[in-house]
């Protein structure tokens, strides 16, 4: 059986190499690329910026998978923090100091996604509402919140696009790094270490048995919603001030917050581990901006990051089976 | 599910190890067959002659929409067939705005290019920072005005200008219409787009009354429906076109979107046995279906442009080493060898010359009489000796959702002909159109 | 305004998520769920449109439609039916997954306008549109009435009594999970075909599929609620474009079917737990806790 399991990686590998064969590019196009992106400090550096929002959304969303809260509420809840943080920097008329500005407008994007989060989780633990479905309809009605946004009230001139945020609000990688590290080391000693996180674990395992650690299970939901939102909040004003700057009318999502529920998985939903998995998935983002100039198709990336989930999860389910007598 | 959560450390750190493995040997090989190694800087911008070109294309759809994209596309590759020997082209597509800034700085960090040609209005912004970032590098903005670059040296801005082609469409417009209503379905309201509404408005009266059709265009109804907010938007220009059918009657319809949606959708309203017209955009799309070995029925004419050219020019002057800021901005004459107006019987209208010309004229749908004028007037307009923006001219001031902002009053006074930087600034529709906005 | 015209385009507009949403609860009857339609639909527009443009057989469109997101689906075949991995978890990665490889597949089409779905003459709709509005009679007569769908369903209810009974549970959902990733690949196929002129682009059935899952719920799993639930949502699809004239603003309008749908699945879920119904695909009903 262990050969088996040996077996999921490889097939994970074999299936990156046959989608990149699929490209102009090649496979070893794919693989020159990525290795571009490992030897250069620059690139490296974009990369923690890009793993932004797709890490504040994992950590998160590791706690809630745990929980058995299966929702992919975060990329609504990143574009939500993005928005409470433009309003924050551009369209509320308070003229804060750089550090002020920054600071409220990562509070005021924890709070948004907080809410948001709570509105899956209230409609779970009061209504029975499945959290998986709700959560995706509100991602899609954030969306177009966030077009109305920009075509609208938000716009500045003929196109559809907001202020830009001025360079002295926008976050350097250190301090992104910082952000992500607060969250996931905070999220990981909650998990492992607190009455909290056990349970979460044992709500998971079954949604009674949580009440044997004193916590309703319905308390515990929106515990476990909130905080997931947050999370994700914080991930839109990263977006927002660490790479993205101006907001424009978008036919699809960003989709750093869909890529948070992957990273999650592949961290085998541990919060710290989603933090290395995230940066991986983000230089492989980088990677991907690269190719686009050997004509292939920027989501690509998507699909070797799927394949990588994929394999890992195979590889530990198999590895689990052949240990049981 | 959550159990799944429980794996111990060992065993993450064993599947990190297979991964790391896994992509060392994998990276190894890679290197190893093939490379994308960041290439040396080539020559300073602004010096002497250079002995190779490197140029990045940015567009905003993919180059599959056979409309804008499509078009400049086939502008890169038609100069790249012809300076094969020193220069070197690549592009990316579907670049969204606002990621512009990091994957044009990404590349030129990583690939070293000594020219970017950025084809939608919105990468203004970002290209005005890159170049004061890469000062070596010349920037080429497809669209903007010049004067947004003015303190950039670097920035050399271009476009193909269509609104006297709209005109032209907007006559064929008003001489096919069998319900005197004509629609119109725009991207944004950018100031060029209004523009081009206007004169496609203004030519579909001009057309109507020359056939003494709807009380001599009187009761010629022009349609704008609400802008689609994207330049690449096949579904929600589907959409806006079936509307206009369905509820408003409309049997024509130009449009400003990057794709052939609005074509397709009028080309299917024949299957269900109802004569819709519209046109080609950018690209001569009639020529690109009759190759697939489809025949339009609904295509009337169109507006085209032919990038190669300006890109032709551009690319000398920076080979050559006399890259310097300018403004193009190309309209029916320009980059033709002899501009001077021909006999209508022997005008070239339908037929590709210059940066703009119109696609083929349908002869069986537009009755002879338009033909007859819409060649006169575009040899006329070749020596601009006929401007569609001449006065006397009514309309009224819009939003940028196309709300009527004030009663129609005087625009351009009687006699008088709208320059370049009026025609830049427009913001107001002619009074004769209604904006479908609520 | 043309109420017909209107009736008409709602119809069409339905046929994507008929197809794909009377998929997804053949899936659902046999006791899964499977996420990924929209991945599989995208697939299937990028390869009906692939095989459109380079055969330039409508036939050999649908079917390449078809036989692409089968494909796919067969990932979620060897991950859940035979590994047991999450379901949720799968059918996640496989929309990722779909929406990538179409846009791969999709790219080798370049835009090319493939083979276009016309109406047939005198009647205004067209042949898809015709047999997928055959299909839910059919299977109802398939669910109820056969010895197939009562395996199907005894597979859905209890996997171990269906199993006792010698019903091979694995092949049987299985089966279930490539039909109804058939019927979600033609789902994306129509969209190509008959909405764009066998032309594809990226995003091209942009959120269809998640609102196909929607309606497999809203349809109370039975073939002509399915029906019902999506010609209404296919309505609000055709009533869209019209609703700015009226002074809403385009960009709330587009959240209109995502509200509708969220709203009803609200009530959807409380008045099943009023009437102590137990849906037949009750993983969606999460139990109710605390």
């Amino acid at each position: 059986m262990k050969a088996s399991a040996a077996l999921a990686l490889l097939a994970g590998l074999v299936g990156i190499v046959v989608v990149a064969a699929m490209t102009p590019a090649g496979p070893a196009g794919l693989f020159s690329a990525l290795a571009t992106v490992y030897t250069r400090p620059d690139l490296l550096a974009t990369a923690v910026l890009y793993a932004g929002p797709i890490a504040a959304s994992a950590v998160g969303l590791a706690v809630a998978y745990r929980a058995g809260f299966l929702t992919i509420g975060s990329e609504g809840q990143v574009l939500l923090g993005a928005l409470a943080s433009m309003w924050v920097i551009g369209y509320s008329g308070l003229r804060l100091p750089p550090v002020l500005a920054v600071a409220s407008a990562l509070l005021l994007a924890l709070v948004a996604g907080l809410l948001l989060g709570l509105v899956v989780g209230v409609l779970r633990a009061w209504l029975g509402v499945n959290e998986t479905l709700s959560s995706l309809m509100l991602n899609y009605i954030v969306l177009a919140y966030a077009n109305y946004l920009i075509a609208g009230p938000w716009r500045v001139g003929a196109f559809t696009e907001t202020k830009s945020i001025p360079p002295s609000c926008s976050l350097a990688w250190p301090v992104v790094l910082a952000c992500l590290l607060a969250m996931a080391v905070v999220l990981e000693v909650l998990v492992r270490r607190t009455r909290l996180g056990l349970a979460v674990e044992a709500l998971g395992a079954a949604p009674r048995a949580a009440e044997t650690y004193s916590l309703p299970s319905r308390r515990l939901y929106l515990y476990v919603s909130a905080l997931q939102g947050a999370t994700a909040g914080v991930g839109g004003a990263l977006m927002l001030m660490g790479f993205q700057r101006v907001l424009t009318a978008m036919s699809v999502s960003p989709g750093y917050g869909y890529m948070g529920i992957l990273v999650a998985w592949m961290a085998l939903l541990s919060p710290l581990a989603s933090l290395l998995a995230s940066y991986f998935f983000s230089t492989l983002i980088v990677a991907g901006y690269i190719l686009q100039s050997y004509r292939v198709p920027f989501n690509t990336v998507l699909v070797i990051q799927s394949i990588i989930v994929l394999a890992v999860l195979a590889y530990v389910m198999i590895g689990r089976r052949s240990r049981r007598p | 599910m959550a159990g799944e959560g429980g794996v111990s450390r060992r065993e993450f750190l064993k599947i990190a190890a297979a991964g790391a493995i896994g992509l060392a040997i994998g990276l190894g090989g890679g290197y190893a067959a093939w490379g994308l190694k960041p290439q040396a800087p080539s020559g300073a911008a602004g010096g002497a002659g250079r002995r190779r070109v490197k140029a990045l294309w940015i567009y905003i759809g993919p180059i599959g929409d056979y409309g804008w994209t499509r078009a400049h596309d086939d502008g890169r590759r038609h100069v790249q067939e012809k300076f094969s020997s020193w220069l070197q082209t690549k592009y990316l597509e579907k670049v969204p705005v606002e990621q512009a800034y990091n994957v044009i700085k990404n590349q030129l960090e990583v690939n070293h290019y000594d020219a970017v040609f950025a084809t939608s209005w919105g990468y203004m912004e970002p290209v005005k920072r890159l170049a004061r970032e890469y000062p070596n590098v010349f920037f080429y903005h497809c669209s903007g005005p010049w004067e947004y670059f003015r303190d950039e040296p670097n920035v050399a801005t271009y476009f193909a200008e269509f609104y006297q082609l709209y005109y032209l469409c907007g006559i064929a417009a008003g001489a096919v219409t069998e319900t005197c209503s004509v629609g119109y379905v725009p991207a944004f309201l950018t100031p060029e787009v209004v523009r081009h509404i206007n004169a496609f408005a203004l030519g579909s009266i001009h057309g109507a009354k020359l056939m003494g059709k709807c009380r001599d265009g009187e009761g010629l109804k022009i349609y704008v429906t609400k802008p689609l907010n994207a330049w690449f938007a096949p579904t929600a220009a589907r959409n806006s076109a079936r509307m206009l059918v369905d509820s408003y009657n409309v049997d024509v319809i130009a449009y400003t979107e990057d794709s052939t949606s609005i074509l397709e959708t009028a080309e299917s309203y024949w299957d269900e046995g109802k004569k819709v017209y519209s046109f080609s955009h950018y690209s001569n799309m009639y020529e690109y279906f009759l190759k697939k070995g489809k025949k339009l029925r609904c295509h009337l004419t169109g507006q085209v442009a032919d990038w190669t050219p300006i890109y032709a020019y551009l690319l000398e002057r920076l080979y050559a080493g006399d890259a310097h800021k300018e403004d193009i901005w190309a309209r029916l004459g320009d980059f033709t060898p002899i501009r001077w107006r021909r006999p209508v019987s022997e005008s070239r209208a339908g037929k590709p010359e210059g940066a703009v010309y119109l696609a083929p004229i349908n002869t069986k749908a537009i009755p002879p009489k338009a033909v007859y004028e819409i060649k006169r007037l575009y040899e006329d307009m070749r020596e601009l000796l006929f401007e569609p923006f001449t006065g006397p001219i009514r309309g009224y001031q819009i939003d940028s959702q196309g709300r009527p902002q004030e009663k129609p009053r005087l625009k351009v006074p009687a006699g008088v002909r709208l320059g370049r930087n009026e025609l830049w600034r427009m913001n107001w529709f002619y009074e004769k159109i209604t904006p479908l906005t609520g | 305004m043309n109420p017909a015209a209107i009736m008409l385009t709602g119809l069409s507009e339905a046929t994507p998520l008929l197809l794909a949403a009377l998929g997804e609860m053949i899936v659902e009857r046999s006791g899964r769920v499977n996420l990924g339609v929209e991945g599989m639909m995208a697939v299937g527009a990028a390869a009906a449109a692939y095989a459109g443009v380079y055969t330039g057989s409508l036939a050999a469109s649908l079917a390449f439609g078809a036989l692409a997101a089968c494909l796919l689906a067969l990932v979620y075949v060897v991950a859940v039916v035979i590994l047991g991995l999450d379901q949720i978890v799968v059918g996640l990665i496989l929309v990722f997954m779909g929406k990538g490889l179409a846009d791969i597949i999709g790219s080798w089409a370049g835009g090319a306008p493939g083979t276009p779905l016309t109406p047939i003459p005198g009647l205004g709709i067209d042949l898809v549109e015709t047999a997928s509005l055959a299909l839910p009679p059919i299977l109802w007569l398939i669910l109820y009435h056969s010895w197939l769908g009562v395996e199907l369903r005894a597979v859905g209810e209890d996997e171990e009594e269906a199993a006792a009974r010698g019903i091979n549970v694995r092949l049987v959902r299985g089966l279930a999970v490539l039909v109804g990733a058939a019927l979600a690949g033609i789902g994306g196929a129509y969209v190509a075909d008959a909405f764009h002129y066998g032309r594809w682009f990226s995003g091209v059935t942009e959120g269809l599929g998640w609102i196909a899952i929607a309606d497999v719920i809203l349809g109370y799993w039975h073939p002509l609620g399915v029906l019902a639930a999506c010609y209404l949502t296919g309505l609000l699809f055709a009533v869209k474009p019209l609703l700015p004239v009226l002074g809403v603003p385009a960009e709330l309008v587009d959240a209109a079917p995502y509200l509708a749908v969220l709203a009803a699945q609200v009530v959807a879920t409380v008045i099943c737990r009023r009437l102590g119904l137990t849906p037949p695909a009750s993983v969606w009903w999460g139990e109710l806790t605390g």
